[in-house]
């Protein structure tokens, strides 16, 4: 009984996570529903295996993801710092002209 | 290789490309497409080829994939892809496994689904051997191999269907990727649980007659006609490759483009007009002419033979046509020349037809030795009817009009018959021609039958 539930949730996570996978859209684009009739009946490990690649890929977006903000961030901080060195740039030079005048 | 690529473990994790900024490796899936690489290359390159990376340029000297190189090539996503691939490869297997034994399995030739189909959905031969298949008719043979699957899909669990799979044929298929493709995967499956041999044949490779439990896909160009790397011009090896399996003995081809049949025509010898016409092209645009116009004929030109009329028939049938257009007996053609210089005036006037044809409106009319002595001649396109005299016969061919009239030099006549958009081509040898024309110029029998359905009617 456990064992049957277990499946089923495999089945159903498997199911929604092919139907909103990028990588399989192009391969094959079937809807969640569409998913669960086709994995119904198949074995544990290739649930298991289905499983495994398409963890992977969400794991990937969530890298990809950090990896945005984190660049990001790089970005806002160097833009910053140039903002401010022609801010002190153009403050040294706003001054000399003060003096020469 | 690198230390990495040995262990691909060493491979650093997170490597970003310099110019997207988009992750293209982390080691764990790097390590299980490289598993899958090793396990099945196949499947792996067909997918790298259709990203347009080349497996090629991932091997090392010594024949070795380079992991490394691989690796730093291939996005995450697309080890996803290859990962995935691999999942519904097995998937695909199991699950044909399992309901297999629901399944009606058929299979059958090309030529009896051909013969099944009526109307419109039916193929056009264009001579002995090769043969146009509408494309919506030839896809519902390789249909009924994935209603399988669809009723899976649609949650049917009883009655899984029948699938019609094809044998002892072989066609050439206009895209590459459709049989590399994930979807395909599963026909592949199918057709190996049916015990369907599937040979795959790319550009280059020798066809052999398939075996009765065999379907041959000759891998067709991705645009209709083969094109060279400028995008432009038509591959010259390639089209000749497609002449070769065009002109081959080794059985039936079944095509779905008529502009690759224009393409090996042209490479034939044809004029583009003629290849086009031939070919049932409906519509050329400037990019198909400029196509058709960069294919060179043969080196070696056909030699006039004599026309029958002035007593040399030329060898009889499809095969003898076809080399004789190929121009594969240039000794023979030699001989033939000589011949030509007693040439009567019959044999001037046919000579003086082939320069103005093909003939598509009106009446083709010439003097004809029979056996009544010589008589008018005349085809009527119009009328679909062929004059001997005061003597008349109706071509009948099975609804198709006459769309035209082609004396060639070697005493030959082509009709070209037009039906449901598509043409076909009768080649009429000489000597079957006179054989007509002395019936006809006799009224004798009422029905002379041409071959491949069509006959002609005489007239009272």
């Amino acid at each position: 009984m456990h064992n049957n539930s277990n499946q089923d949730e495999k089945v159903k996570r498997l199911a929604k996570l092919l139907a909103g996978s990028k990588a399989t859209a192009r391969l094959m684009k079937f809807s969640e529903e569409e998913w669960m009739n086709l994995l119904e009946g198949t074995s544990g490990k290739m649930l298991d295996e289905g499983l495994m690649i398409l963890d992977e890929e969400q794991d990937m977006y969530e890298e990809v993801g950090k990896e945005r903000i984190r660049k990001k961030k790089v970005n806002k901080t160097r833009l910053l710092q140039r903002t401010e060195k022609l801010k002190v740039q153009a403050e040294e030079l706003a001054n000399k002209h003060s003096r020469n005048d | 290789m690198t230390d990495s690529a040995e262990n691909p473990g060493l491979l650093p994790e997170g490597v970003f490309d310099q110019v997207t900024g988009e992750l293209i490796d982390n080691s764990f899936i790097g390590e299980m497409v490289l598993g899958v690489m090793e396990d099945d290359p196949d499947a792996v390159e067909a997918l790298m080829m259709q990203w347009d990376k080349n497996m090629v340029d991932y091997y090392t000297e010594d024949g070795k994939i380079d992991r490394t190189a691989l690796m730093r090539s291939l996005t995450s996503m697309e080890k996803i892809k290859i990962l995935m691939g691999d999942w519904f490869e097995n998937f695909f297997s199991e699950k044909i496994d399992e309901k297999f034994d629901d399944v009606e399995i058929e299979t059958t030739t090309f030529e009896k689904f051909a013969a099944a189909a009526e109307g419109d959905t039916g193929p056009v031969y264009m001579d002995g051997r090769n043969v146009i298949y509408p494309s919506g008719s030839l896809l519902e043979i390789f249909g009924s191999g994935f209603a399988f699957l669809e009723r899976m899909r649609e949650g049917k669990k009883e009655g899984i269907g029948k699938a019609m799979l094809p044998v002892e044929s072989r066609v050439v298929w206009p895209r590459k990727e459709v049989w590399n493709s994930t979807k395909f995967s599963f026909y592949r499956k199918l057709l190996d649980k049916a015990g369907v041999e599937l040979t795959l044949l790319s550009p280059g490779e020798k066809a052999k007659k398939p075996k009765k439990n065999e379907l041959q896909i000759i891998y067709g160009p991705k645009h209709e006609l083969p094109l060279a790397a400028d995008g432009k011009t038509v591959d010259k090896k390639q089209i000749e490759w497609f002449k070769d399996i065009f002109e081959d003995k080794v059985g039936t081809t079944w095509y779905l483009s008529s502009k690759l049949i224009a393409g090996i025509y042209k490479a034939q010898g044809m004029t583009r007009d003629e290849a086009l016409e031939e070919a049932g092209v409906q519509y050329a645009d400037k990019d198909l002419i400029a196509q058709i116009d960069s294919i060179a004929g043969p080196v070696a030109a056909v030699a006039p033979v004599a026309p029958a009329v002035a007593g040399e028939a030329p060898a009889e049938g499809e095969d003898a046509v076809a080399e004789a257009e190929a121009g594969e007996e240039p000794e023979e053609e030699a001989e033939e020349v000589e011949e030509e210089e007693e040439v009567d005036e019959v044999a001037a006037e046919w000579a003086a037809l082939v320069d103005d044809g093909p003939y598509k409106s009106g009446s083709v009319e010439f003097n004809y030795e029979t056996s009544e002595g010589v008589l008018p001649v005349a085809f009527d396109i119009d009328e679909m009817t062929i004059n001997v005299g005061e003597n008349k016969a109706k071509i009948v061919a099975s609804g198709a009009t006459l769309k035209s009239v082609m004396p060639r030099e070697d005493g030959n006549v082509k009709l070209t018959f037009s039906k449901w958009g598509f043409s076909k081509s009768k080649e009429v040898s000489s000597e079957k021609l006179r054989e007509f024309v002395d019936k006809i110029a006799v009224g004798q029998p009422k029905e002379i039958a041409l071959g491949e359905g069509a006959k002609l009617e005489m007239i009272a």
